[in-house]
């Protein structure tokens, strides 16, 4: 260690930065032999216990919200010196903040959390082009500090929240709904705008836009001091729009028409056009003073104008765009250009000669910049750069070339900006003037100051502006056309009487019912499956119905139920209740039914029993019943243990199922089973019966044990839906001449498997004993096979096969998709 | 029959406001989608559409690819269309975007994809000018984040308001083969926004 170079001595005893929330490890050099004493500012998380002489190293922590700094630590041999290492400790700001996607009603809440380590002043308030506004808020939060803020909203539809702290700004989007699961309501923008001009005046101007209902739309704007009319109105595909003026009369005027695709307009003064959006766009506009044609599909582009009294004055222009981007152009003159990862040139003739340019544009990290030099009537040089370092911009631009007189001419700029909400500011100076603007925009407020000095004379003026939105009401947009959504009015009733406080789901949001059992919701136009739930504390069933336009007002009758409690006396779990359903209530449960008479199955504790019972259930009628388990008499049945039976929770038709019999404390037991048992076999004190489920099983499947412990009886759910086959293929993506495993497990005691090649039947050979009964085979992809697959994409083609398993008369089938390449 | 009203108020002299009207404002990529495989052809190339067929082609190739979102909610042709009026000059600044006195436009992009590390790393953008005064920015697929001139995607106007530009703004997604992803098939949903501004 002696030997380490004074150079390197020097560097390891630098302060060390780091991040908040980072590992530091310090090395400290020239400690003498001995014990060592730690004293650290920062968490140690390895620190030693002393020095061998060479070099020692303590690591830190620097918690994730400790203030920015300086923090020594310290190493101190025993009655010597101490020798010290500083950690500066940088300045991080960071925030985070939780905004939920959707908000329903006037009021949106959301968490921040200062994660980095310097005090921040969060501002939240609503950015421009929201359709939602709030007051704007400011939050203090310390580091590490959370804080929840609730936002009192007015208005519906895209509110844009600006999140600005020192860690920067963040936009959210959050759609806000009504209450109630009312649609959107539809709304209308307007902007109310005024400006003073020195040497022009004063200026007045509103404009309101917006839809008013699915099919009708409405734009107005008026305009002071000359008074000054233009409106729009639209209803279904078509538009009128017309711009009068005091004392002139029409000036302007558009009638249009759309349909699906196309799209057409007649306007005043004379013009037609005629534009058709599909997989392309094509557009044409015939006028008495030209025709205009366009297209664009995303690779080429066409635009071209001919002036029918003036031939000559013909443009066009023709883009491919893609990788390399080029196009040709006629306009006053033949051009082609290019554009390629940041070069672009372009070269022709112009009139007044040729004409080339070649420039580069790109950009490192806040400082963009262009370069191009060319040729036109003599060389050009153009440079224009600019940086951002927010809030402050700069740009500067010049350009060398000759001017229309072929002299040297020169053309320069240079602007700074400063943009900070809610204030802005610019100043541009050029060859050609001095201009420059202020502007505080604060939503839904903006003023702007502008002027602009230049040779023919200076310019200066004064804008402010007010945004506003209102929603249409209700009432209107349903007389106009509705909503996407129909709206939707009908009953909630109970043996033909209403029920209040139902709630009725399936249209844009779950509403609840009235005194007189109405309820209001928005239905998708294409109908709906309206559900209804009842209240609590109602003896009722849900219910769904299908309602479509057209259809009655719909009417939910809900579906009466019982109510039975079972009490129990003695050692009993509870009963299964057989009828309309079937159902398990505990001893001291409670249950909802469909009414009717149940049979009641008693499901004792071990050593006690209780007889079996009906009960007759009337609709909103609720009844108590007492099931008596009494113990059961020893002497006579001295033999008598307790049973423990454990069912399949739930099978299949054909499924080969098991049982789980223990004969408490006692050897094994001697059964009987209702169904054939396949199998039986001893698992350590319980004995195991395997059966199959009848293949002509429906709904439930009632089943008996008899024991010398007494008897248990089960109703075991059926489910037709469940898999009784398993295929695997290996590998599951073959290519030509490879060979494919096929292994093949049932539920049930196959006699024989089958594979469906598209070539024959391939048979599958049974191995070992089940369950589950195993079968494999293998296959050889060949021409064939490839010629039956389909093609998936390009490379890749899927060939559908099929396992068939047959027990008797009973077969069994199941699809799968080998990937072939 | 939004577009042909707004077409109506083209005059409307708004000294502070300029308009920016979108067909969509949502990309749903969903890999898990059902669909047959389909090919849209942008910028001279075909690209995949995003759902299961397609990310089963990724899967038996070995270099990336490229692919369009599997619904752009409102818009049609895997694409975002765009009529942008201006009504002043754009003015004050602007290197290579919004120079001279053009408006720039340019693009938001908020919401998640499930896909590894930072979705801003994958996301291509294009844009290709249907008609109107406009100047692409991005004329072949660029990556979103690199896009020079703080993501200017076009420069626009001014004064478009007898001929409001439309734009077509094409959006890619790039996944590769060897991704590690945390649960597949992936879907995820970007929620755009767009801005006209003076730099």
């Amino acid at each position: 260690m002696k030997r380490l170079s004074p150079a390197l001595f020097a560097l390891l005893s630098l302060a060390l930065g780091a991040k908040p929330g980072e590992v530091v490890a310090l090395p400290f050099l020239g400690l003498p032999p001995g014990p060592l004493e730690v004293a650290s500012d920062l968490p140690l998380l390895l620190a030693p216990q002393a020095s061998d002489g060479g070099v020692v190293l303590v690591v830190v922590e620097v918690p994730p919200h400790l203030p920015p700094g300086t923090y020594p630590v310290c190493l101190r041999p025993l009655g010597g010196e101490a020798l010290c290492r500083e950690v500066t400790v940088e300045a991080l700001a960071k925030l985070r903040a939780k905004v939920p996607g959707e908000a329903v009603g006037g009021s949106l809440r959301l968490a921040l959390r200062n994660e980095g380590n310097l005090p921040l002043r969060v501002q939240l308030a609503p950015a421009e082009g929201s359709e939602v506004f709030f007051p704007p808020l400011t939050l203090p939060l310390l580091p590490g500090e959370e804080g929840e803020a609730e936002l009192s909203l007015s208005g519906f539809g895209l509110l844009r929240l600006r999140v600005a702290s020192g860690a920067g700004e963040a936009f959210y989007l959050v759609r806000v709904r009504p209450e109630g699961g009312k649609p959107l309501p539809y709304t209308l923008s307007g902007l109310l705008e005024g400006g003073y001009a020195l040497g022009t005046g004063t200026s007045l101007r509103l404009a309101l836009e917006g839809a008013l209902s699915r099919e009708a739309r409405l734009a107005l704007a008026l305009e002071g001091p000359h008074p000054s009319l233009r409106l729009g109105v639209g209803t279904g595909g078509f538009s009128l729009g017309f711009r009068a003026t005091g004392g002139r009369g029409v000036e302007e005027a558009r009638l249009g028409f759309r349909e699906g695709p196309w799209e057409g307009a007649l306007g005043y003064p004379p013009a037609l056009e005629v534009g058709y959006s599909g997989a392309a766009f094509y557009r044409l506009r015939l006028s008495p003073e030209a025709l205009a044609l366009g297209l664009a599909d995303g690779t080429w582009a066409f635009s071209g104008t001919l002036p029918w009294g003036r031939p000559e004055g013909i443009t066009f222009r023709l883009e491919r765009y893609g990788d390399p981007r080029l196009y040709a152009r006629w306009e006053g003159g033949a051009y082609l250009g290019f554009a390629f990862r940041g070069w672009e040139g372009e070269a022709g003739f112009s009139p007044s000669g040729p004409a080339f340019r070649l420039g580069y544009a790109g950009s490192e990290g806040s400082f963009t910049y262009a370069l191009g030099v060319g040729y036109r009537g003599g060389p050009t040089l153009g440079l224009r750069a600019g940086y951002v370092a927010p809030p402050f911009s700069l740009g500067g631009r010049l350009e060398l070339g000759p001017a229309p007189s072929l002299a040297p001419f020169t053309s320069f700029g240079l602007g700074v900006g400063y943009r900070e909400a809610p204030f802005a500011l610019g100043l541009d100076l050029s060859s050609s003037g001095l201009g420059g603007f202020l502007e505080w925009r604060e939503a839904p407020f903006a003023l702007r100051l502008e002027g602009r000095q230049e040779a023919t004379g200076a310019r200066l003026q004064l804008l402010g502006s007010y945004a506003f939105r209102f929603p249409v009401p209700e009432e209107a947009t349903l007389a106009l056309g509705g909503y996407e959504e129909v709206p939707l009015e009908g009953r909630v009733e109970l043996l033909g009487k209403p029920v209040k406080g139902a709630r009725v789901e399936g249209g844009l949001a779950p509403v609840e019912t009235d005194e007189e059992g109405r309820f209001r919701l928005y239905a998708p136009r294409a109908g709906v499956r309206l559900k209804a739930l009842p209240p609590k504390a109602l003896l009722a069933l849900p219910t769904e119905v299908s309602w479509k336009p057209g259809d009655p007002p719909p009417v939910l009758a809900l579906r009466p139920a019982s109510f039975l409690r079972l009490r129990c006396q003695g050692g009993g779990r509870g009963a299964y209740l057989a009828g309309e359903v079937g159902a398990f209530v505990p001893c001291g449960g409670e249950a909802f039914l469909l009414p009717g008479t149940y049979r009641l199955l008693p499901q004792a504790l071990p050593g006690f029993r209780a007889g079996e019972e009906e009960v007759a259930l009337e609709p909103l009628g609720q009844r108590e019943v007492l099931l008596a388990f009494t113990p059961i008499p020893t002497a006579p049945l001295p033999q008598a243990r307790p049973l423990r039976v454990e069912w399949p929770l739930e099978v299949a038709p054909g499924e080969v199922a098991q049982v789980r019999v223990r004969l408490e404390g006692g050897s094994l037991p001697e059964v009987r089973f209702s169904l054939p048992v396949l199998k039986e076999r001893r698992e350590g004190d319980d004995l195991v019966l395997l059966f199959q489920v009848p293949w002509e099983a429906r709904e439930r499947l009632e089943v008996i044990l008899w024991a010398e412990g007494g008897e248990s009886r089960a109703f075991l759910p059926l489910n037709p839906g469940k898999d009784l086959l398993l295929v695997r293929l290996f590998p599951p993506r073959a290519s030509l001449g490879e060979r494919v495993e096929v292994r093949v497990e049932t539920l049930f005691p196959a006699e024989e498997v089958h594979l469906l090649l598209p070539t024959g039947a391939l048979p599958l050979v049974a191995e070992g004993e089940g369950p589950p009964w195993v079968f494999v085979g293998t296959f050889r992809v060949e021409e064939a096979l490839l010629k039956e697959a389909r093609s998936l994409t390009g490379s890749l083609r899927a060939l559908s096969l099929e396992v068939r398993a047959r027990q008797g008369e009973v077969e069994r089938g199941k699809e799968v998709r080998l990937l072939l390449r | 029959m939004g577009r042909a009203l707004a077409l109506l108020l083209l005059a409307l002299p708004r000294a502070l406001a300029q308009t920016v009207s979108c067909d969509a404002a949502d990309l749903l990529f969903d890999f898990s989608d059902p669909g047959p495989l389909q090919t849209l052809t942008v910028g001279g190339e075909s690209y995949y559409v995003a759902n299961l067929a397609s990310y089963l082609l990724l899967l038996s190739g070995t270099s990336p690819m490229r692919f369009l979102p599997t619904q752009v909610v409102g818009g049609s042709g895997g694409r975002v269309a765009c009529t942008l009026t201006t009504y002043t000059f754009g003015g004050f600044g602007g290197t290579l975007c919004g120079a001279g006195f053009t408006w720039c436009f340019r693009a938001g992009v908020t919401g998640s994809l499930p896909v590894p590390g930072d979705w801003g790393g994958r996301l291509y953008v294009l844009v290709q000018v249907a008609s109107g005064n406009a100047t692409s920015h991005v004329p072949t697929p660029t990556l979103l984040s690199a896009v020079p001139d703080g993501r200017g995607l076009a420069s626009v106007g001014p004064f478009t308001f007898f001929t409001p530009a439309q734009l077509w703004i094409y959006y890619f997604l790039e996944l590769s083969p060897t991704d590690a992803f945390s649960s597949l098939p992936t879907q995820g949903v970007l929620t755009l926004s767009y801005s006209l501004q003076t730099d």
